[in-house]
Order: structure tokens, then C-alpha cells, then sequence
């Protein structure tokens, strides 16, 4: 019998396993509808190391058995925005390159239209093939690579980025690199940096916390957003409380946005994010449909807030992460 | 910390217990059909129609189920309203019949008690305890919430009819927007109708997520109200509690506050939308995570916020001096001639005119001889200065900020003046004392100098006057506390233990653990598996003066974390092999024990050690013995087990701890331990699979010291009495926790680690 105690400490206890005590049949979910993709969908695999975006290692949230990979719901987004075939094919060449779950996967909702970011880390630039170099002549037949003479000689990031949207994978066109240095400033800070026409050009400073430990400096790196406005609600209008119970909090500050990363939140806290900012029903509706089938994940996700009048900050882009 | 008085006694000595918290108890949630609409409830809409109650036969197999209901003692039934269910009384009788059970209560809104002597018969069934709705205190009002005229008259017969039949009444009322400036008046009813106690619950929108309804309340307006209602209560000697409400700002009230709950038998399904509760400050409040103040709702938040300005956590700070805050210029101390009177005193322009009393009975008439000082390093120094907000170097009313020191009891700050050809002015903070003179006070500190010439004093008195003004605004109750030395941590008192060691062996300076690259290293630790500062504790290997080490403890226990999973998060990134995650995973699930990592810090991955305290009659005789043989220079005598590379390792570093005549003293009784090797394997279930591991290595192959080595508190307690440190001996017979590490010598104190203490230092 399963008795789950939400909180340490309090008498508070809920009864997870009624029908278990009872002997009876749970209330069966409706059968999913089928996927969006044709591609045969991946399940999970008890003895794999799951990994966070910035790859650190989390244990199942649940029996992975009879899950699916994360991939999935990446898979699924490449097949809404009918580029299913194109995405795999990246997707594939990044495994056979750097391994199965090495490769960081972000799906972008801006404006209606999805993108994709692809990152991959080199710490300490330890390992050739997931140099940036290695990893844009992988791709070259599928992506138009970036001009790596913009970037200083002897360049090595803590991780890369690729930014694609559905144009350049349908037609082979050029992918936006980004680069991380971590480190910067604190301990786990990290900067980005764009490869631009004149070179890499400062993007933007990502801050780490842990969301219950830190709260005074969470609070104060939040108000010291000049998106935050007056927001009637304080923090809480980028402190989402429904994604707040997390691992691991990222405050980033960039050109044109704040951004606010919740690290480590399960498959139903994605289920209310993807609603909350309104990404694309068919996508949330198969996210939804396989909830149980998720359920080992943990997500990481993100949000751009910028100042939009006296109301406080708005949501201008919204992404999520996994591996593959 | 929480405040400590409480508030609410229990009106009943008779009863011998606070009718609200004693024993466990089970809710069962029947019947979810209600004859009121009350416009904040969500069981017409919110459970009715949705899930499975629980059915009579349910609750029969239910309540004959030992895993449910053994040590229960209350049992309530809830819906919907109950009195309206047919099946009550099997309920209670059900209920009735649970051997430990020495209540049983049913929630109701009393419309009905007053009928056919339905109270009556209740309680002839059984019940001896009545959770009766009360949410107004006038019929307008309270009809107008529960959208039934007529039905605040049928509550109050009800109530009358239920103490006529000699039930126990516990009143609930919800805080929302439409009572909140009655409660005080419902308390005052609830206890005038017979109420032995009284929960005031915070409206908990479970349908409502978004509050369309309007009734959330913002809780700085309603906290006035609920304190108001404590008071009332207060007055009346009820017990009362309250939930779902921020502790933090019940005030003195603060223990009345509790969200404890009865377990729930309710449809697995409802817990998927059970409403969500948090608060910024949890990870850091006490009240959070020491007895469970829940926070605000999702839905809260939405509305109102975080709150992150009006919640306090508890613990952060420490508590607020109940003296007034007052700037106060005295007669100078140390000014012979004027320490009692006021010709010297200073017009500084922005002084106060108040001036605390120099005259107090015993204030002495000599001054305080100079106090010596001692040296801090830069780290300390900018750290003392950054808590008076002064920076080092800057500017002062024209004198620069020298490098502070310390006193016996204070802090000196030195400042360079510009006509200075001498020493730099220095100025003494100390904690408060009203006897004591000094040129002014702020809420915790006393500010004093040394005798100066007059010429001194005034050209010094514009920064007396700026140093006064500014610690003055600054001090909010807690400078002086902050003022203290920290406490050395565990890193730093095992880093001198073990650098006291080796100067004593006679050995080379070890590796001091601090290091800038050491700490790197914990960093990267930490943040690849996400543990806290405590579960990863640097050092260095004993007797090894170039090897760094970190040991690691992910399984210590702490609110909100999942040991194993974070256990096994370590041992993922360290590439542990399968058979040792296996080995943690069984270890930990016996909740008593813990373990510890051992990493190789120099180069991370390269070895990987799990250390299993071993707490069995072997290892303790085995501890004994070497305790007993134990020599000055004995860092440690061993208990623990180690695993490395599949063998089951026995060791001690004997050869390295002691000068050679000593080794033999040690080696008896070690190998007498390792030939008990089978024997240890015996009573080690988990680890007996490990002796075929195919690269087991020999016994002998890895001598270490492990400081962790006293499994049991007896054997904390033995080693303290070996070193000497009688003290520390009682003191550790008079606790209960478990001992994590042991250091000393009969040539200095011993220090004797509780894991309680680790526990205690990572909430």
C-alpha cells in the first residue's frame, strides 16, 4: 500500500492506493489518439541514465517501463510543423555523433510558429566530437552551417547551440550558433554569446537557484528585471507558483526579455505549461493523451517575459526541454 | 525561531487533551450531498458526480484493514452533509468497531441535530465529537453564504441540541471575503453555543482555481481578523486552530497555526487536482518545514502573489529585540573625568534630544580597560564591515575605513583621519548594555572609545556623529548577532582536527581543504548532482597530505529530499558500477541508515568509495577493543565498512597514524576484526554477494581512516571517556542521536559529530 506524504513533517497524508486497497479496477483514461508523427514512437528503457538540460543526471519519477522517450514529444513537434523527416534526420546524425540522450533539445512557441534549438555541451572541452566544429560537419548536409571563422581561434565553449526553424529544415538553411561560457560571474552562471556577422556578440546571463533555498536572491534577481514593471502580483507575475515546486530555477537576462527556466517539473506541470501559454492543441493534446506514459520524465521549461504597459510583464516565447 | 508561548490552552482538563490533536486520525468522505449551497464549497461541484465515494462495503473492507487502521483512534466521516446519508449509522458503527478507536466524529452543518432528536441518537450510535460548519454570526450573513434562508436558525438549534446530548462541538469556519471581518464574532458565538474548540480554515478554492467567486482574501487584511478572533478565544480559553493561513503572520497567535490533516479515504482520483499550496520561503522557514505551514494556494498566488513582502520566514532572522530603538549620545566612556556626566558630550548636528539614562544604579564609575584584539583575516574583515554596511577604504565623514578587529566580546573599527601622524582612530562596538556609558546606543550595540585628548575628540566628532547615525539606522535588532564569530564549520573544524594531527604525528602539513581548486571541486560536485552544501563535506585523507577527498552524504535526511533518488542522481555521476547502486539502494532502504561517498577530489571519477556504518555487536566490540589500545596519537578507531572495487574492506591507517611501535597495538585487534570478516558478512545480508565480485581485492590492499566511525551513541560516549573529555561525555549520554564522527585526543578536546546536528544544520 502506497501511502505518498506530500510534505515532510505533516500529519497530512493522502491515500494514493484506494482502488489497490479495494481491490478494484482503476477508472480506465480514454485511449490516446494516435500520433502526429509516423515514425514509430520510442519507448523508454528502465536502465537509461536520464538527464536534465544541462545533462545532469535525475532518477525516473516513476517506473520508466512502458514509457516513452522524451523524443517523442520532439518528434512530434517536427511532424505538427511538417518537417517530421527533416527533424529525425538531425536528430539521428546528433545520436550516432554523440550518443543516445547527449544531445539537449529545446522546442520554441513564439508567435504561433514553433522553432527548435539543439545544444550540445563540452565541458572542458574534453570530448573532439562534440567540439563545435565536429558537431556543424556532422550536420552540413542537413543544415547550412554557420561561419566558424567568425569565432576566435582555440574557441571553447562550455556548449553550443542550433537554432532552426521549420524553413531551414525543410530547405537546408543556416542554423544560428550560440555559445555558453559558464562560469561567468558566480558559480553556475553562465553567459551566452551569438555568432553574429562581426563575430560572437553577447546574448545573455543566466543565473542558477535553488528554487526553496534562495529565495531572497531569487526575489531580488527577479525585481531587478526591468520587465517586472509594477506587476500587481510581484515576483509571482514571473515566478509562475504552478511550476515553482521544480529542482532547479534559471533567471536569465537577455536583449529584448527576461527569461525564467523551471528545472525538473513532471509531466503534468508541462501538461498546465503548454496550456498556460497556449502552445499549439494538437501538440499539448498528445502530451496530454500520454501523460502516464511520460509520467518517468522530468521537463525543463522556459519563458520570455517582456514589460507590455502598465500590466506587467508578458509572455513573448515559451519553450521546453529534453533530451534525445 | 517560532515564538515559544502558547496561546490556546485546552479549556477542558477534564477531557486530558486538546480534543483537536491527539491520536491518528482517518477521514472517510462518504456522502457528497448537502441540503446547503454554501457559495465557498466545492463538494456540489466538486466531487459529486466525479468520483467514487466510499462505499458501505468499501469502508467495512476499509476499516478490517490493519494497514489503515492500525493506531487510529479518531475516525471522522465526512461528505456532503451526513446526516442526510441513510448509511450513517453502519458508518458508525464501522467505526465504532476499529479496536483502537476512541472517537468517532462526523462533520455536519447541525441544520438536522435539532430533528427527532437526531443529535441524540448520534450520539447513542457513538459519535462523541461534532464538526459543525459555523461561517457567520448573524442569520443574514450566514444565510446569505449558505444560500438557504432560515438555515442560520436550524444551526444554531442544532448546536444547542448537540450539547444537550452531551457531544463534543468543534466549530470550522472557512476565512473568505464574505466573514472575514466576523470572526472574532463567531468565536465568541461558537463558544457561547458550547464549542470546546474552533478551526478557522482558509478559503481553499478547489473549484475555483481562477476565484471567480471573489472570496479569496488577501491575508495581510485578513490576518488583523484572524488575530483578533485568537484573541477572543484567548480570552475564552478555546482551543483554537488554524489553517491554511500563513503562520508567519498569526503574530503572538503563531502556535495556534497547523494544517496538520487526518489521512483522507477518498477516490484516488481526487488527488489529481487537489489544490496546490507553497510559499518563496519554505526551503528556509522553520515553520515550513519543521510542522507544516502549507503556504498559500496556486490560486492565491495567481490573485495576489507570493506575498514575499508581508510573510517572514520563521528561523531567518533572529528574534527582534522587544527594547525600543534608541539613539542615545552619552558621556564618553573612557573620558575619565566626564564618564557620568555630560559636559563632554558632543553636539553633533543630527543627534537625537533623547538621552538614555547614564545614571543607572550600577553603572560603574570606572571605565572598561582597553580590550585586547585579534587579528581576523581579509575574508572576516570585509564580512564584519559588509554587515555595518561600511566598506573598507571609503569614506567616513571624512576618515577613512581601516581593517576591523576583534574584541572579547565586539568588534573594533579603526579609521584613518587625515591629520592622523598616529595609530588610526578606533572605535569599539559591543553588545548592549545599559549600565554600560558609551557616546551612543543603537537597538543592540554599544559604541565606545578610548580616552582622547580633547583636541581629538573634536576633531573626531563628526565621525562619531556619522558612525552613530548610520548604525543607528542600520541596526534592526540583529547587528549584534551579526557581529559574532560564525561558528567554525564541520569543513573547517575537520580541517584543523586533521592539521592538529599531523603536526602532532610529526607528518607534513596536509593539504589545507579550503583550497581555491578544492572548492571547485565541491562546487562541481554539488551542482552535477544537485546536493546541498552540507552532503558534501571536503577534506583530506588522514595521514595523506596530498590527497584531497570529499566525503559525501546524499543520503542525509532532509525535508523535501528523496535519499535514494538523490543517492543514486551521486552515483549516476560519479559512473558508479550497477551492483553499487544496487548495494545504496538496498542500504537506504532501511530509513535508520545512511551512507557516505567517498570521491577522490583530485581527479573526480577515478574512485569511488561507499562507507556503510555498520552499527552491529561486532563492530562495537571491535571499536572497543581499539579503543582501548588506542594511543594519543589515534585519530580514530574504526567501525566502519567499506566497499571499494567489490571487496568488503575492515581498516584502519594504522600504519600511517601511529609511530611504529604502535602499530602492533592496533594490528591485533584489526585483524582480529578482519578475520571476523565472515562473521560481519553474516549478519550483512546486502553485502554477502559481494564477496564473489570478480574484482574483489585483498583485505589488506586499502588502509584509510574514516572519522565517521561511531555508529552508536555508546561508542561517542566511550570515545569522549577515553579522551578525557568528560564533558562532552555527558553530554552525549544525555542525548539520543546517532553519532556520525568522532575526533580528539587526550591532548585536546574531542569533538563528537551527531548526525542529528548534520540533519539539523542542512533544514
Amino acid at each position: 500500500v502506497a501511502i505518498v506524504t506530500p510534505r515532510r513533517h505533516l500529519e497530512i497524508a493522502r491515500i494514493d492506493a484506494l482502488d489497490q486497497l479495494l481491490g478494484r479496477a482503476p477508472v480506465a483514461p480514454p485511449a490516446p489518439p494516435p500520433p502526429l508523427a509516423h515514425r514509430a514512437e520510442e519507448p523508454a528503457r528502465a536502465d537509461e541514465v536520464l538527464r536534465d538540460y544541462v545533462l545532469a543526471p535525475y532518477p525516473p519519477r516513476r517506473d520508466p517501463r512502458g514509457g516513452l522517450r522524451a523524443v517523442n514529444l520532439l518528434i512530434e513537434s517536427f511532424a505538427l510543423a511538417g518537417v517530421e523527416a527533416e527533424g529525425v534526420r538531425v536528430i539521428e546524425r546528433l545520436r550516432a555523433l554523440l550518443g543516445v540522450g547527449r544531445t539537449v533539445w529545446g522546442i520554441k512557441h513564439a508567435a504561433g510558429a514553433l522553432s527548435w534549438e539543439l545544444y550540445v555541451y563540452d565541458p572542458g572541452a574534453a570530448r573532439p566530437e562534440a567540439r563545435i566544429e565536429a558537431v556543424c560537419t556532422t550536420l552540413a548536409e542537413l543544415i547550412a552551417p554557420p561561419d566558424l571563422a567568425r569565432l576566435p581561434p582555440g574557441f571553447a565553449p562550455h556548449m553550443m547551440s542550433l537554432e532552426l526553424d521549420a524553413a531551414a529544415l525543410r530547405d537546408r538553411g543556416a542554423a544560428h550558433l550560440t555559445c555558453y561560457v559558464h562560469g561567468a560571474d558566480e558559480p553556475g552562471a553562465s553567459r551566452s554569446y551569438a555568432l553574429g556577422p562581426d563575430g560572437l556578440r553577447l546574448a545573455n546571463l543566466y543565473t542558477f537557484h535553488d528554487p526553496r533555498r534562495d529565495a531572497r536572491a531569487l526575489i531580488a534577481r527577479v525585481r531587478s528585471s526591468v520587465h517586472l514593471g509594477a506587476a500587481a502580483i510581484g515576483v509571482a507575475a514571473m515566478l509562475w507558483p504552478e511550476v515553482h515546486r521544480c529542482r532547479r530555477l534559471c533567471v536569465a537576462n537577455k536583449r529584448a526579455a527576461d527569461g525564467v527556466y523551471w528545472s525538473g517539473v513532471d509531466t503534468d506541470q508541462l501538461a498546465w505549461f503548454l496550456a498556460k501559454t497556449g502552445w499549439p492543441a494538437p501538440l499539448a493534446a498528445s502530451l496530454d493523451a500520454r501523460r502516464t506514459r511520460y509520467g518517468h520524465l522530468a521537463w525543463d521549461v522556459g519563458v520570455d517575459f517582456a514589460l507590455a504597459g502598465a500590466g506587467g510583464p508578458t509572455v513573448t516565447k515559451s519553450a521546453i526541454y529534453a533530451t534525445c | 525561531m517560532p515564538p515559544a508561548e502558547p496561546i490556546v490552552r485546552v479549556r477542558r482538563p477534564d477531557a486530558g487533551a486538546n480534543p483537536l490533536r491527539p491520536g491518528r486520525e482517518l477521514l472517510l468522505s462518504f456522502a457528497f450531498r448537502c441540503n446547503f449551497a454554501c457559495t465557498f464549497c466545492y463538494v456540489e461541484d466538486g466531487l459529486a458526480g466525479r468520483y467514487r465515494g466510499v462505499s458501505l462495503e468499501d469502508a467495512r473492507r476499509l476499516l478490517a484493514d490493519p494497514r489503515l487502521t492500525e493506531g487510529v483512534t479518531r475516525i471522522v466521516l465526512s461528505g456532503g452533509e451526513v446526516t442526510l446519508d441513510r448509511e450513517l449509522p453502519a458508518f458508525i458503527a464501522l467505526a465504532r468497531a476499529v479496536p483502537s478507536v476512541a472517537h468517532v466524529r462526523i462533520q455536519t452543518n447541525a441544520s438536522r441535530l435539532a430533528d427527532d432528536g437526531l443529535a441524540a441518537r448520534l450520539v447513542d450510535l457513538g459519535v462523541d465529537e461534532l464538526f459543525v460548519s459555523l461561517h457567520a454570526a448573524d442569520a443574514a450573513r450566514s444565510d446569505a453564504i449558505t444560500q438557504r434562508p432560515g438555515s442560520f436558525a436550524a444551526i444554531l438549534a442544532g448546536l444547542d441540541a448537540a450539547r444537550a446530548a452531551g457531544a463534543a462541538i468543534i466549530t470550522n469556519t472557512v476565512v473568505c471575503a464574505t466573514n472575514v471581518d466576523q470572526l472574532a464574532a463567531i468565536i465568541a458565538l461558537a463558544h457561547d453555543r458550547g464549542a470546546q474548540a474552533a478551526e478557522l480554515w482558509g478559503y481553499v478554492p478547489r473549484v475555483d482555481a481562477d476565484d471567480a467567486r471573489r472570496l479569496l482574501v488577501r491575508v495581510t487584511d485578513a490576518a488583523p481578523h484572524v488575530r483578533a478572533a485568537l484573541a477572543a478565544a484567548e480570552a475564552r480559553a478555546l482551543p483554537v486552530t488554524v489553517k491554511y493561513f500563513p503562520r508567519c503572520l498569526l503574530g503572538r497567535f503563531a502556535s495556534a497555526q497547523s494544517d496538520a490533516q487526518p489521512r483522507l479515504v477518498i477516490d484516488d482520483a481526487f488527488w489529481k487536482s487537489y489544490p496546490q499550496y507553497g510559499c518563496l520561503y519554505e526551503g528556509v522557514c522553520a515553520a515550513a518545514v519543521a510542522d507544516g505551514c502549507s503556504g498559500l494556494s496556486d490560486a492565491y498566488v495567481r490573485r495576489f502573489g507570493w506575498e514575499e513582502d508581508a510573510l517572514r520566514p520563521f528561523g531567518e532572522d533572529a528574534p527582534r529585540d522587544p527594547a525600543p530603538v534608541i539613539a542615545a549620545y552619552h558621556s564618553w566612556a573612557h573620558a575619565p573625568t566626564t564618564s557620568r556626566g555630560a559636559p563632554d558630550t558632543p553636539d553633533a548636528p543630527d543627534a537625537p534630544d533623547t538621552i538614555d539614562a547614564p545614571d543607572a544604579p550600577d553603572a560603574p564609575d570606572t571605565i572598561d580597560a582597553p580590550t585586547a584584539t585579534d587579528a581576523i583575516d581579509a575574508g572576516e574583515a570585509a564580512r564584519l564591515l559588509a554587515v555595518l554596511g561600511l566598506v573598507h577604504g571609503a569614506a567616513l565623514a571624512g576618515a577613512r575605513i581601516a581593517a576591523p578587529a576583534r574584541t572579547v566580546d565586539g568588534v573594533r573599527l579603526r579609521f584613518i583621519t587625515g591629520d592622523a601622524a598616529g595609530a588610526p582612530l578606533a572605535i569599539d562596538l559591543r553588545p548592549r548594555d545599559p549600565a554600560r556609558p558609551c557616546f551612543a546606543r543603537t537597538a543592540t550595540l554599544d559604541l565606545i572609545h578610548p580616552p582622547w585628548t580633547d583636541a581629538a575628540t573634536a576633531r573626531a566628532r563628526p565621525l562619531l556623529a556619522a558612525l552613530a547615525s548610520h548604525l543607528t539606522a542600520r541596526d534592526d535588532g540583529g547587528l549584534a548577532r551579526a557581529l559574532r564569530p560564525s561558528p567554525p564549520s564541520a569543513e573547517v573544524r575537520r580541517a584543523d582536527t586533521i592539521a592538529s594531527t599531523h603536526a602532532h604525528a610529526g607528518w607534513p602539513a596536509p593539504v589545507d581543504p579550503r583550497a581555491a581548486e578544492f572548492h571547485a571541486c565541491v562546487l562541481a560536485l554539488r551542482a552535477a548532482a544537485h546536493l546541498g552544501p552540507a552532503t558534501v563535506e571536503p577534506s583530506v585523507a588522514l595521514g595523506r597530505p596530498d590527497e584531497w577527498r570529499l566525503l559525501v552524504n546524499p543520503s542525509v535526511r532532509r525535508a523535501g529530499v528523496d535519499r535514494a533518488a538523490q543517492t543514486g542522481a551521486l552515483l549516476t555521476t560519479l559512473d558508479a558500477p550497477g551492483w553499487l547502486h544496487d548495494l545504496a539502494r538496498r542500504w537506504l532502504d532501511d530509513a535508520g541508515r545512511s551512507l557516505f561517498i567517498g570521491v577522490a577530489a583530485a581527479a573526480l571519477r577515478v574512485r569511488t568509495k561507499l562507507y556503510l556504518p555498520v552499527p552491529n555487536a561486532t563492530t562495537r566490540a571491535a571499536a572497543a577493543a581499539l579503543l582501548a589500545r588506542a594511543t594519543p596519537a589515534a585519530e580514530v578507531a574504526i567501525v566502519a565498512i567499506d566497499v571499494e572495487g567489490g571487496a568488503l574492506i575492515a581498516h584502519k591507517d594504522y600504519a600511517r597514524l601511529a609511530p611504529t611501535a604502535a602499530r602492533a597495538e592496533f594490528a591485533g585487534p584489526l585483524l582480529a576484526l578482519v578475520e571476523e570478516r565472515g562473521l560481519l558478512l553474516g549478519e550483512l545480508p546486502l553485502l554477502r554477494a559481494r564477496r564473489s565480485a570478480p574484482d574483489e581485492q585483498p583485505i589488506d590492499a586499502a588502509l584509510h581512516v574514516d572519522v565517521r566511525a561511531f555508529p552508536q551513541l555508546e561508542l561517542g560516549v566511550a570515545w569522549a571517556t577515553a579522551c578525557g573529555d568528560h564533558a562532552a561525555a555527558a553530554r552525549l549520554a544525555g542525548r539520543t542521536a546517532r553519532v556520525l564522527s568522532a575526533t580528539g585526543g587526550d591532548r585536546g578536546p574531542c569533538h563528537v559529530y551527531l548526525a542529528d546536528d548534520l540533519e539539523e544544520s542542512t533544514r
